[in-house]
Order: C-alpha cells, then sequence, then structure tokens
C-alpha cells in the first residue's frame, strides 16, 4: 500500500476529523459530566443529611409542644391541683394531646416535685430519685417552658429513654409539672429509615455522654450500637467529624466508617440533643452512577470509533476509487494501450471527467487511425515521385551524353582553324599573342588573327551556347572574314555584310544563336575598332591606360537582318611602340573565385600595366596565371580568351 | 486551501475568546445592605456592631465571596432614628437591590423595617437581643429571645442573690415586654418583684428610683436599662452608697462596649446577661477576638450584638453558597436547620421561628471591663419567642397596647 496514495491520505484524514474531536469531547464531556454528577450526589446526600435532622429535630420539638400544649390545658390544671387525680381522666386527656408520641409513663408532679399521679408505672413516688428526671423536672419549672432531659438509661431493663417536662402555670403560680417518659425506640426507628439512602446509607446519631462520643441509635450495618459503640480515637477522622459537627460546623466529605469502609458523609449539628447526626453511604455505593455513566461512554465510544473508522475507510474507498481506475486507465494510455474505457454512471464530476476521457480515448484512435492513413498516401505520393525521378533521371542521362558529344564535335570544329604561331611571328610591327582556355561546360569564344598586306584584322567574339552549331557559327564567320579581308572595306561595312550573311545563315540553319564580335583592323601603326563586345584596354608604355568602351560600336551579330543603325564611327587609335591593346571575351572579368568575387577588369589592367614591359606572349602567360590563381579550386564556367596586341619596339 | 484553514483558526480562535470571557471573566461582586446608626444617640453602641459586621464581609471575601463573587457592603445611617432606618431599608431593599441588610438595633427600628423587608420579601439579619414575641419569614434574628437570656438569668438571680428583685428599665417595648415575663417567672418561682421603675429614653433622673432601691433593699436588681442612662443609674448607685455586692445589679443591656461608657468602677461586681462574652475561654473565640483586635485596635472590645451581626454575616454567606444563589426566598430555605461553628459555640437557626439557638451565660464585671463567667448553660437553648405564660395571642394583645398607649410608637417618648 503506498502511504502517499490519495485512498490512504482520505482515510486517515477522515479518522483525524472524525476521532479527534470525538476524544476531545469524549474526555472534556467525561470529566464535566463526572465532576457535576458527583457535586449533585453530594449535594443530595447533604439534602438526605438535612431531611433526616429535620425529622430528628421535628421529633423533639413535637415532643416539646405536645407536653407544652397539654400542660396549659385547662383540664390538666384542674387534674393537678384536685386533692385525688383521677387516673381515667388522666388517661383521656393524654391520649387527646399525646396521641402521636409514643411514651412509656406520664406523670404528673407537684411543685416539689412528688409524683402525684403516674400512669403506668408506681416506680417513682418523688422527682428526685431518678436523675433525670429530676433535671427535666427543675429545669422545666425554672426555666417555664419544656424541657427533654438527657439520656436516662435503665439499670434493670437496660432500656433507654428521655423525660419531656413542662411546668403547669395557673394565674397563682406555678402549680407543678407532667412529664411524659419517652422511649429511645422512636428515635432509633427515625434513625432507621435508609430511604433514599441505597443499600449501604445510614444515619449515625452521636452525642458526648460522659465524655465519650457515644452513638445513641443502633446502626445499619450494627444493630446493637445504641450506648454501646463509640466513636473513639481509633477512627480519627469520623470522630473530628463528629466533633465539628457537634462545634456547629456542617459539610459532607469521605471518610472511613466503623467498619474500616471508605464512605461519603454530610454531618450535621443536632441541636435538641445537642450531638451530631452523621448520614453515611458506602463510596462504592455513591460513586455507582459515575462508574455506570463512565461504562457506558466508554462503550458507545468506542463503538462510535468502529463504525467511524469503518465509515471513513469505506468513505475513502467509495471516494478515491474512480480517481484511483482513472489514474490507471490514464497511466494504459500514456504506456500507449489505447483502449482503456472508463465507467460513466455517475453523475458528478468524476462522472464528467470520466466520460471526457473516454471522448479522448476515442479521439486518440480516430486520430491514429487517420494519421496512418494520411501517411499510407503520402507514402504512396512519394512512391510516384519517386518512380517519375527514376524516370526523369534517366533521360536526363540520355540528354547529357547527347549533349557531349555536341559539345566534343563543336570543339572540333572551334579548333580547325586556330592561327598558327607563324603567321603570328610574321606581322612586322605588332607582336600578337592569344589564347583560348576552353571550360568544361559553356564554350563558344571565337578569335581571328587575319594578315592581308600590312593590314591586320583581328577578331574576337562570344558565341551563344556550345556544340555543333555554335561551331559552324564560328567557321561561318572566319570564313566570311577571311574573304571580306582580302577587299579593301571600311570596318563598318565589313561588319554589317558579316551579320549580313551570319544572319540569312542563321534563318536557313533555323537557328536561334548569336554572337559578339569586335573587329579590330590595323594599318602602319594605328586601328579601327567595330562591334559591341567588352571593352578593349588599351595601356601605353608609359603606363597610362585607356578603356575602350565598345557599347556603341555595333550590336550581336545574327539578330537582325540589318545593323546598319547601330554602327557608329569606328574608334580610332594609334599604337606607339610599346604600347598594348588587350582584347578578352567576359571569361576574364567574369571569372569567378570560391567566394563568387569577380576577377574584374580593374585587375585585368593592373596585371597587364605592371608586366607591359614584357613580351606580349609573356603578358598573355601571366594574365593567365594571375586569373588562374585568383579562381583558385572554384570552377571555371566560362571560355578564357586573351589576345594580347604589342606594337614592337624598335630594334 | 490555505484560506479556509485560516478562516477556520480564525473561527476557533474567536470562540475561545468568547467562552474564556464567560468562565474567566471577574464576575460582578453582590452589594449587601448594611444599616445601622453611625450617627446619633445609638451611634456608641451600633457603629462596633457596623464594624463586625464589615470584617466578617471582608473574611467572607478571603475565602472567596459569595458564588466566587465578593460582596460589597453599602453602609447607610439609621442616624438612631426609627423613619430613617424604615426609609434606608427601603432604598436598599428596592433602590439598590440588595439580596439581605445586617441592621437594626432597636426594636422599634426593627419593626419599622420588619414590613418593608416582608413586603419586598428580602431578608434582614437582627442581631441584637430583644423581647421576643416577634417571627417573620424574612428575619434572621440572631440575638436572644427572652428565654435566651432574661429566664435564665432571672432563675439564676433567684437562686444566687435571693428572691425580693427590684425590676428597672428604659420605657420601651423590650423592658416592657421583660418585665412582664420577669413578673410572671418570678411569681412562678416564688420570688417577689418589690418595685419597679421605667425611665424614659436617654434620661437622667435617676436619683428618685435609686433612693427607691436604698430604701427597699432588694436582694437584687434587674435592670433593662438602655443607653445613657445607664450612666447616670450606676453613678447615682455609687454616689448613694449601694456597691455591688450588697444589691448586685444584673443587667442586660450592658457589654463590653458600653462598660467604659458607664465607668467601670461603677459597674465592677456586678453581673451581665448574654450569650457571647469576650472572655470565652475557647479556641475559636480567641481567633476571632485577636482578628478583630489586628483590624480594628489592641485596645477593642467585643460584645454579644458584634458578635452576632458577625455571625449573621458568615451563615448567610454559607447558605447563600450552600444553595448556590443569593435569591433571599432560596438562601431563607438553606438558612433553616443552618449551624455554625461560632465564637460562642454551636449557632442554630430554628426551621420554626427564624430564631437562633444560643448557650445561655451569666458574667460578672471586671475591673478590666472583662466578664468572668459565672454559670454557663453548657449547650444551646432553643429560641421560644413567645413564652408559655400567655399565648400568643394574649402576647400580641400585650404589645399591641403598648404601642396603641404609645400613640403609635414603639417607646414611650414622653408626656
Amino acid at each position: 500500500m503506498r502511504w502517499s496514495s490519495v485512498r490512504v491520505r482520505l482515510t486517515l484524514s477522515l479518522l483525524a476529523i472524525a476521532l479527534v474531536p470525538l476524544l476531545i469531547l469524549g474526555f472534556v464531556g467525561d470529566r464535566e459530566v463526572t465532576q457535576r454528577l458527583q457535586m449533585e450526589i453530594q449535594s443530595r446526600l447533604e439534602e438526605a443529611a438535612t431531611s433526616r435532622v429535620r425529622e430528628l429535630e421535628t421529633h423533639f420539638r413535637n415532643l416539646q409542644t405536645a407536653v407544652g400544649a397539654l400542660a396549659q390545658s385547662p383540664t390538666l390544671r384542674e387534674l393537678l391541683v384536685s386533692p385525688a387525680p383521677n387516673r381515667n381522666v388522666w388517661q383521656k386527656l393524654l391520649s387527646v394531646y399525646t396521641e402521636s408520641i409514643p411514651y412509656q409513663d406520664a406523670l404528673l408532679l407537684s411543685p416539689a416535685g412528688h409524683v402525684r399521679l403516674s400512669l403506668n408505672s408506681q416506680r417513682y413516688q418523688f422527682a428526685g430519685e431518678n436523675p433525670r428526671l429530676q433535671q427535666a423536672f427543675e429545669q422545666a419549672t425554672t426555666l417555664l417552658e419544656p424541657i427533654i432531659s438527657d439520656f436516662d438509661r435503665d439499670r434493670q431493663t437496660g432500656e433507654v429513654s428521655l423525660f419531656v417536662s413542662a411546668p403547669v402555670l395557673t394565674p397563682q403560680g406555678l402549680a407543678g409539672a407532667v412529664v411524659l417518659r419517652v422511649s429511645n425506640r422512636t428515635l432509633a426507628r427515625l434513625a432507621s429509615q435508609y430511604g433514599g439512602l441505597g443499600r449501604t446509607g445510614e444515619v449515625l446519631v452521636a452525642v458526648n455522654l460522659e465524655g465519650k462520643l457515644t452513638l445513641v441509635t443502633p446502626t445499619r450495618h450494627d444493630p446493637d450500637a445504641a450506648f454501646r459503640r463509640t466513636v473513639d480515637t481509633v477512627q480519627t477522622s469520623l470522630a473530628q467529624m463528629f466533633q465539628g459537627a457537634i462545634a456547629g460546623n456542617t459539610g459532607v466529605g469521605p471518610v472511613r466508617d466503623y467498619r474500616g469502609v471508605m464512605t461519603l458523609a454530610a454531618w450535621r449539628y443536632l441541636p435538641s440533643l445537642n450531638g451530631a447526626a452523621v448520614v453515611k453511604m458506602d463510596v462504592d455505593e455513591v460513586w455507582a452512577p459515575i462508574f455506570q455513566m463512565r461504562g457506558v461512554i466508554l462503550g458507545l465510544g468506542g463503538l462510535t470509533a468502529i463504525a467511524v473508522v469503518v465509515a471513513a475507510t469505506a468513505l475513502a474507498k467509495a471516494l478515491t476509487q474512480p480517481t484511483i481506475e482513472l489514474t490507471a486507465a490514464a497511466l494504459a494510455l500514456a504506456a500507449g494501450n489505447y483502449n482503456p474505457w472508463l465507467p460513466t454512471d455517475r453523475r458528478d464530476e468524476i462522472g464528467d471527467l470520466a466520460k471526457a476521457f473516454n471522448e479522448m480515448v476515442v479521439q486518440i484512435q480516430e486520430s491514429m487511425t487517420r494519421l496512418e492513413e494520411r501517411v499510407a498516401a503520402r507514402t504512396r505520393e512519394l512512391q510516384g515521385a519517386r518512380d517519375e525521378i527514376a524516370a526523369l533521371n534517366v533521360a536526363l542521362q540520355q540528354e547529357n551524353f547527347r549533349l557531349s558529344a555536341e559539345v566534343a564535335v563543336g570543339r572540333r570544329l572551334q579548333q580547325l582553324l586556330v592561327p598558327k604561331s607563324a603567321e603570328l611571328a610574321a606581322i612586322a610591327d605588332l607582336e600578337v599573342a592569344g589564347v583560348v582556355e576552353v571550360a568544361d561546360e559553356v564554350g563558344g569564344d571565337y578569335f581571328d588573327v587575319l594578315r592581308h598586306g600590312d593590314r591586320v584584322i583581328v577578331s574576337i567574339g562570344d558565341v551563344t551556347g556550345h556544340g555543333f552549331e555554335s561551331g559552324a557559327i564560328s567557321l561561318m564567320v572566319q570564313s566570311a572574314l577571311r574573304v571580306l579581308s582580302a577587299l579593301d572595306l571600311p570596318p563598318n561595312q565589313v561588319l554589317a555584310l558579316l551579320n549580313y550573311g551570319i544572319y540569312e545563315n542563321l534563318q536557313r540553319m533555323n537557328c536561334d544563336k548569336s554572337l559578339t564580335l569586335l573587329l579590330l583592323a590595323y594599318q602602319n601603326g594605328c586601328f579601327h575598332l567595330v562591334g559591341q563586345h567588352e571593352e578593349a584596354v588599351l595601356i601605353r608604355q608609359d603606363g597610362a591606360v585607356q578603356r575602350l568602351d565598345t557599347t556603341d560600336l555595333g550590336f550581336p551579330l545574327g539578330l537582325e537582318p540589318d545593323v546598319t543603325d547601330y554602327l557608329a564611327m569606328p574608334l580610332y587609335h594609334c599604337l606607339a611602340p610599346g604600347d598594348l591593346l588587350l582584347l578578352y571575351t567576359d571569361g576574364i572579368p567574369e571569372a569567378t573565385d570560391e567566394a563568387g568575387k569577380f576577377y574584374g577588369v580593374e585587375r585585368l589592367c593592373a596585371v597587364a600595366q605592371t608586366h607591359r614591359h614584357l613580351t606580349a606572349e609573356a603578358i598573355v602567360q601571366t594574365v593567365l596565371a594571375s586569373v588562374r590563381s585568383h579562381v583558385g579550386l572554384a570552377r571555371v564556367h566560362d571560355d578564357i580568351t586573351l589576345i594580347v596586341l604589342k606594337r614592337r619596339l624598335p630594334a | 486551501m490555505k484560506k479556509v484553514w485560516r478562516v477556520g483558526a480564525l473561527a476557533l480562535l474567536v470562540v475561545l475568546a468568547v467562552m474564556g470571557s464567560w468562565v474567566w471573566a471577574p464576575k460582578p461582586p453582590i452589594s449587601v445592605g448594611v444599616l445601622h446608626s453611625l450617627t446619633g444617640t445609638l451611634a456608641a453602641s451600633e457603629k462596633p456592631v457596623v464594624e463586625a459586621t464589615l470584617m466578617a464581609i471582608e473574611e467572607v471575601n478571603q475565602a472567596g465571596g459569595v458564588l466566587a463573587r465578593p460582596l460589597v457592603p453599602v453602609v447607610m445611617d439609621g442616624a438612631s432614628d426609627e423613619r430613617q432606618f424604615a426609609a434606608k431599608a427601603t432604598e436598599l431593599l428596592t433602590g439598590q437591590r440588595v439580596p439581605v441588610i445586617f441592621g437594626c438595633w432597636t426594636s422599634a427600628s426593627r419593626k419599622r423595617v420588619k414590613p418593608i423587608v416582608e413586603k419586598a420579601q428580602g431578608l434582614l439579619f437582627y442581631p441584637v437581643q430583644y423581647e421576643g414575641l416577634e417571627r417573620s419569614p424574612n428575619i434572621i434574628y440572631m440575638g436572644a429571645a427572652p428565654n435566651q437570656q432574661i429566664v435564665p438569668a432571672v432563675r439564676w438571680a433567684l437562686n444566687q442573690l435571693g428572691t425580693r428583685l427590684f425590676l428597672v428599665g428604659s420605657d420601651y417595648v423590650f423592658p416592657r415586654t421583660a418585665h412582664a415575663i420577669m413578673r410572671a417567672q418570678v411569681a412562678a418561682l416564688g420570688g417577689q418583684v418589690v418595685g419597679e421603675a421605667f425611665l424614659p429614653l436617654g434620661s437622667t433622673d435617676v436619683a428618685t428610683t435609686v433612693a427607691r432601691i436604698a430604701q427597699l433593699r432588694p436582694d437584687a436588681v434587674l435592670n433593662t436599662i438602655n443607653g445613657d442612662t445607664n450612666v447616670a443609674f450606676f453613678r447615682e448607685l455609687r454616689q448613694r452608697g449601694i456597691a455591688s455586692w450588697q444589691i448586685p445589679t444584673v443587667s442586660f443591656s450592658l457589654g463590653e462596649v458600653e462598660l467604659p461608657v458607664v465607668g467601670l468602677p461603677q459597674t465592677v461586681g456586678d453581673y451581665a446577661a448574654w450569650n457571647y462574652f469576650q472572655s470565652l475561654n475557647r479556641p475559636t473565640n480567641r481567633e476571632f477576638v485577636k482578628r478583630f483586635q489586628q483590624r480594628y485596635g489592641s485596645d477593642r472590645v467585643v460584645s454579644d450584638p458584634m458578635e452576632a451581626a458577625y455571625l449573621g454575616v458568615k451563615i448567610w454567606a454559607q447558605a447563600a453558597n450552600r444553595m448556590g444563589s443569593i435569591e433571599p426566598s432560596l438562601v431563607g430555605e438553606a438558612l433553616a436547620g443552618a449551624s455554625i461553628a461560632a465564637p460562642q459555640g454551636p449557632v442554630y437557626i430554628d426551621p420554626e421561628n427564624n430564631h437562633a439557638w444560643k448557650t445561655v451565660r451569666i458574667g460578672q464585671i471586671q475591673p478590666n471591663g472583662q466578664f468572668d463567667v459565672v454559670w454557663d448553660a453548657g449547650r444551646p437553648t432553643r429560641p421560644l419567642p413567645y413564652p408559655i405564660f400567655k399565648s400568643e395571642k394574649e402576647w400580641d394583645d400585650f404589645l399591641t397596647g403598648l404601642y396603641q398607649s404609645w400613640g403609635g410608637n414603639w417607646a414611650n417618648l414622653g408626656s
């Protein structure tokens, strides 16, 4: 079981929420209720003591009241003063006034204490014969109020009784006294009523007799206690209780009684006897309700706690079950199982969650399906494209082969009529050096040097495309130029005628190629320049560089039938000895290095200028080396063609 | 979640604070009435009683008060005028709403306050010995009834001093009733009342009476004079050459407090009848006197009404605590049959008549102003407010007769 599991935590939380208050309430409640119960039980015991004392006092008061009333009756007065008191009258009188008092004897006494009439026994003739009788008589007749004597113990019978006496007063003065002897049995009976005192409760009545604290009534646990049992100093707490009560104190508290048993006792002062009453009950019986209550509380508490534990566990389980199922399903989903399905019969948020989860699973499944279909379709597409590409590849390869075959043919054509070096050397006052470095793919550069007498015609040009047709065009141009160079025509006219010828042929060939052509006609140190082509570079012997723009000098050949309108006045320059003239195609200025940077006309001029004093051939090689070093490892895109013309210095 | 915890904790704190204020808040004090003469002719006798009452209240507070509430005495001045007593009693009961009054001295003041306290269903604790012939459910009589002072003293006098007695007293209800009782008793016991005199309250015209005494030479004089007249009376006796060993006087209103005022040389050797003497040799009493002298001065004396007033407060507090209430009717229930270990001995409130069982003693005046106990009943005597030689009705008629003969007063206020 995972201790951090939500079910465990919920169970423990529910238990804590339910049991902790239960325990707290239980403790606090038990203490409070115990206290209250104790106080109540104590006060009930005190009430029992109060009511017992009241009964006892009422008994004594009734005695005094009855005898006092009897003493004041006129009939009694008459009886007392009559010379021979009639017993029957006495009896009848007594029955009227003392019906509630169980007396053993009733005496009429003279003021001097002689017994004039005694109801039952002829025991006493004179009050002085019995000290208690004397006490009652004497006090009653001097204090003039009903008096109860101290306890009188009959030596013969052992019986205990009290004398109750009241003075009989006439307007003439004291006529005598009436004395009743009342057995202690009434007191004993009163003290033996244990109603409200359970099984162990009893009433102890004690008086200080001859210096000893003596019980004057039988007790529940010792019926012979009356006038036999003393509460001596052995049982100090009980004796203290009694003495305290006799001093006037009242109270309630625990005390070990004469049996040695722990009891709860309430003590009271008994004024009529100048003694004390203690009402006590065994502690076990007294606190029994509390133990019962405790037991009930514990039992109920235990049952409640068990019920709470069961309920908390069940509740936690019920509440967390859906979450746990959902978690398991989500984990399964994360692991790639797309089939979990949750029950959705609940109506609460958990049910909503389950429904949403199920929908999510369905959507995921659908997405997966669609995705697979799309992937299949895409794969099919790709397959198709790949087949197409393969076919195209084959076609391309075939085309490539055809083209390279054509290119090879074109090159051969180009190579056919390259001027021989012996021809070049024969030109008297001009050093002419030239080179064509053919690129792998693109080609089409053309140059020629023709001499006719002391006229030299240098031509340079760039034919579009490469291949067989380009080669044919080069041938046609070379042939036509050779023929035209024999005529002494102005350069413009030469170009125009050349254009006419090429154009017409191209029309017949259905070919859309063309070429740029620059013609240089040199004679006696000066030359004319016609044709639109790259700039020509003129470098004087002293290093001055002049770039000759040819844009306005013509038009590409083969595009239009008549280019006369495009021809401006040819450029006319002269070469001093040592001067250079460079003619080149775009392959040199547009030669790119690995970074794509062009070589540029400026650099060409700079190199040529720096090496102007070299031979034309050396200059060509130097420029070539410079271009090659610029290109480096990059691919050569175009033919490199360079013609260097240098007026020979005089020997 | 955090907010719930905070709100819950706050609510718990609030509940605990409220409960705490219920449980531990200081309880409001209880006002109790103290009604005596602080001014006027009776102030000299009543002010010490007030002091004893206040000391008892303080001791009750030190022991925790009544129902854990402290007692606050509301002391009012009856100004030695019975009508003032009535007015102040009304104010205490209906204005201040005190649950108990400790007060009154003269029977006149008590008789005026009695209907007021009965109507208000209050409680009055009366600390002075009196003539009896009265009962009320709203008055606790802490002083001696006639059978607890007068009757035993007469018996003792007849036994010890002689059978020829002269009765002298102030002219108001107590001495008048006392003399009636004494007469009946003396007659019944074969004695003789050789002469009787009533002196108006406050009167110093004692010469005639003392001359009669000198002439008649009784065995003893029974003295129920109350107040300043005693000063003149004893002075006159001595001036006449009547010594206490020649014609002893047994007084019923002369206590330790009055002796210095009357004069010790004048009273030494004479007797008084009380339930309490300062000289009673009991541990409870020695402690009580020590406490009083510690509080009020080592030269102060304690007399019977002071002890009775002190007992009244103590026994009321005890009953209220036992009952768990200061409601006068409920406390009255608890007072019936209540007892207390008093300095004088056990004192018990009789449920029948709301009077106290008290022990009777007779003491002889010593030169130091204290009494030497010459006779002790040994145990408390049951109070009988109505002596049996007349019926209750006869006694009521007797009282009514006195009252009407004095023109609606309880004393003979002059003619």
